[in-house]
């Protein structure tokens, strides 16, 4: 053991340090996955997992980690902090044109956003650009004020986590199919795969409206993080072959087909919820 | 959005789909039948389910270039993006048939199931050789990933012969015609019995063994080892009744026996196991069930020795085929040969197993006709003569696999007492 120890210790050294959420057990395989991916490529890198993001976000600005896997909300929240120069290294491909959507029972006749004006409108957690924050400022921007012209309903579950767990999502569903709330808000990302595994029925819960699409996560560092070790984290992650077996199952757990630049669309899709923020004061 | 110049490559009519598990399933399998770029056109019944179809086409890389109000329903392109297009499998190849209608194992090599590699491709899994895989079949870890490691030029005749002459220990044997044997005869008879059996457990085992190893692009390769697999499980079914039938029982397991076969058993690499086992054990044991057979007291025990030999046969030939054609394209691989015999003499030579004594006298009993003095001395003899003839035949075999006559020499002369 000791002739060995040297050699550990300074790897691990260092690596550099990635900041994730654990907001499923499926988060360990999948960074597992990507940690052996850069490790093999001689680029170490290890992996921290914080239990909300709120941790995740401090941990970076004051240098334990050097590159976080953040939401949107927690990627606004860093840029406000530093002036919009922290750096957006790369996101999913599926990060980029997200939306969110409004459902509705049909039985309501709810076709529009205008039409839940006196209605009850479900959102997920007040955490989650896209089963609440989003929603409600396009709501709002359509005309319809959350506040006054309906009855919010809200249903902040696994708050923290920023809507990665879905749990909420789901909780709105249920309300709908109950009859609690008659229209509500979710992610295109759950609704599609809750209409994949038919587990919703379309002649009774229904998409009435889509967002425009905005940007979904990246993986953030600071400004005066080094461009060089930027560039190659990143060129590793566009390089990797999602037909390679475990490359294809960590892509597949976590959503994505490939990775991409925020460069253009990527960045241009952040500009909506700084303004949400802004107007809900978050 | 200019429509002009957007030529479906496929249609996909889905009126009356509701948005939902159905209707993402078609879509994606449609879209997976297509090269990459190509555009899908969706047909369905209302404009609602543009948005839901926009959003499944993002999450999966697809494109929803357009929607098209066409009076009575929708018309919606998508064009396919994956990251990698599929490979497309094979249609409208027809197998020859030979006369009598049957279809032959042998013909089947036609169009991507045709294309047989010397090196199994990587990540297969369970995908049937020319079935198209999608991407992510995790790694199996087989082991025997190389053609050479398993094959051998008469394996699809082997399969062939093997299924025509499958026959069942219950209703193929004339067990009614099993007279009363004196008691010694019975005796010798189901020591012998009890020694076949014992060794072919073993030849069931190993090639099981190695079964879960052998990459499934050599699909054929399992399919004739499974025969043999259930040749050994018949000759153990076929023995054991034979000992019991005569209201004798199963005798003595030397272990001489045991040890020779655990020494076979540990042997971790394929080609040297099948040197082993199909070459030099079962070949020596062709020759000793034509010694029984050659001195069967009653007409049960020579028809199971008779089509246990026929099936020994194949085994043989399979083993000689694959290790020979291992020699010709690798001439180094003798060493790996004498090396194999060597170091299972090494083990068997570390403690002295004694002999299989109980089985000596049950052949000389059966060889002579009985157990007196004259009879026993007439039995020894044989057994001698069958050593010699054992010995004789390993070397044949062994010229066949390509060896030189000093090494064939030298392996033969060393090999177990046990015969198998």
């Amino acid at each position: 053991m000791e002739g060995s120890s040297p050699n550990v210790m300074p790897t691990q050294r260092n690596a550099l340090m990635i900041g994730a959420v654990a907001y499923d057990p499926k988060v360990i395989p999948i960074w597992d996955i990507i940690r052996d991916y850069y490790n093999r490529n001689g680029f170490p890198i290890d992996y921290v997992l914080f239990s909300n993001y709120e941790a995740q976000v401090e941990s970076l600005l004051n240098g334990f980690i050097d590159i976080a896997w953040n939401t949107n909300v927690a990627y606004v929240r860093i840029q406000r902090l530093l002036e919009g120069k922290a750096k957006a290294l790369a996101m999913r491909d599926t990060d980029i044109g997200f939306t969110s959507k409004i459902i509705a029972r049909t039985d309501k006749g709810i076709a529009s956003l205008a039409d839940l004006k006196g209605k009850r409108l479900a959102l997920g957690s007040a955490d989650s650009g896209q089963a609440a924050i989003l929603p409600y400022h396009y709501v709002k921007a359509s005309g319809v004020d959350p506040e006054t012209d309906l009855t919010l309903l809200r249903y902040n579950l696994d708050v923290g986590k920023h809507g990665d767990t879905g749990t909420s999502e789901l909780e709105v569903v249920r309300a709908l199919k109950q009859g609690e709330a008659d229209a509500g808000a979710i992610g295109e990302s759950t609704w599609i795969r809750l209409l994949e595994q038919g587990q919703v029925n379309t002649d009774e819960i229904r998409a009435i409206w889509t967002s425009p699409g905005y940007s979904h996560c990246n993986f953030t560092a600071l400004p005066e993080f080094d461009d060089e070790k930027a560039r190659r984290f990143a060129d590793l992650l566009f390089a990797m072959d999602p037909t390679e077996p475990e490359i294809r199952k960590m892509m597949e757990m976590e959503g994505l087909n490939e990775w991409v630049s925020p460069e253009g669309a990527g960045l241009e899709g952040y500009r909506v919820l700084f303004e949400a923020m802004a107007d809900q004061k978050l | 959005m200019d429509v002009h110049g957007l030529t479906p490559d496929r249609q996909l009519n889905l009126v009356d789909f509701p948005v939902g598990a159905d209707l993402f399933l078609l879509v994606k399998n449609a879209l997976q039948r297509m090269e990459q770029g190509q555009l899908l056109e969706v047909i369905g019944s209302g404009i609602e389910i543009k948005d839901d179809l926009r959003s499944w086409c993002r999450l999966n890389r697809h494109s929803l270039v357009m929607a098209m109000d066409a009076g009575d329903h929708y018309r919606f392109l998508i064009r396919n993006n994956p990251v990698k297009a599929l490979e497309q499998p094979d249609w409208g190849i027809k197998l020859p048939l030979r006369k009598d209608g049957r279809l032959d194992i042998r013909d089947w090599f036609q169009g991507r199931v045709g294309e047989l590699r010397e090196q199994a491709p990587a990540y297969v899994g369970f995908v049937p050789r020319g079935a198209v895989a999608e991407p992510g079949v995790p790694d199996f870890g087989f082991s025997l990933n190389q053609k050479d490691d398993v094959w051998s030029n008469n394996l699809l005749d082997l399969y062939e012969q093997a299924k025509e002459k499958q026959w069942n220990a219950t209703t193929d044997i004339a067990w009614d015609e099993l007279p009363e044997l004196p008691e010694e005869m019975e005796w010798a008879v189901c020591q012998i019995m009890t020694f076949l059996a014992e060794n072919e457990y073993s030849a069931l085992y190993i090639p099981a063994k190695f079964m879960a190893r052998i990459n499934p692009h050599y699909i054929e390769a399992l399919m004739y080892l499974s025969t043999l697999i259930q040749d050994e499980s018949r000759h153990i079914e076929a023995f054991t009744k034979r000992a019991l039938a005569g209201g004798g029982g199963l005798q003595y397991s030397s272990a001489l026996t045991e040890r020779s076969l655990h020494s076979l058993f540990i042997q971790e690499d394929y080609f040297k196991s099948s040197f082993l086992l199909h070459v030099l054990g079962e070949g020596t044991f062709l020759d000793l069930l034509t010694f029984i057979e050659e001195h069967a007291p009653d007409p049960v025990t020579r028809q199971i020795v008779t089509l246990a030999k026929i099936d020994e046969g194949r085994h043989v030939a399979y083993g000689i085929g694959h290790v020979r054609h291992i020699i010709e394209t690798h001439p180094g691989m003798v060493q790996a040969l004498v090396d194999a015999a060597n170091e299972r003499n090494e083990y068997l030579g570390a403690a002295d197993a004694g002999e299989n004594s109980h089985l000596m006298e049950a052949l000389a009993i059966l060889a002579g006709g009985g157990r007196t003095p004259e009879q026993l001395k007439t039995g020894f003899e044989r057994v001698r003569r069958l050593k010699d003839v054992m010995y004789e035949h390993r070397v044949q075999r062994l010229l066949q696999i390509g060896l030189t006559p000093d090494i064939a020499a030298a392996i033969s002369k060393t090999h177990t007492p046990n015969f198998m």
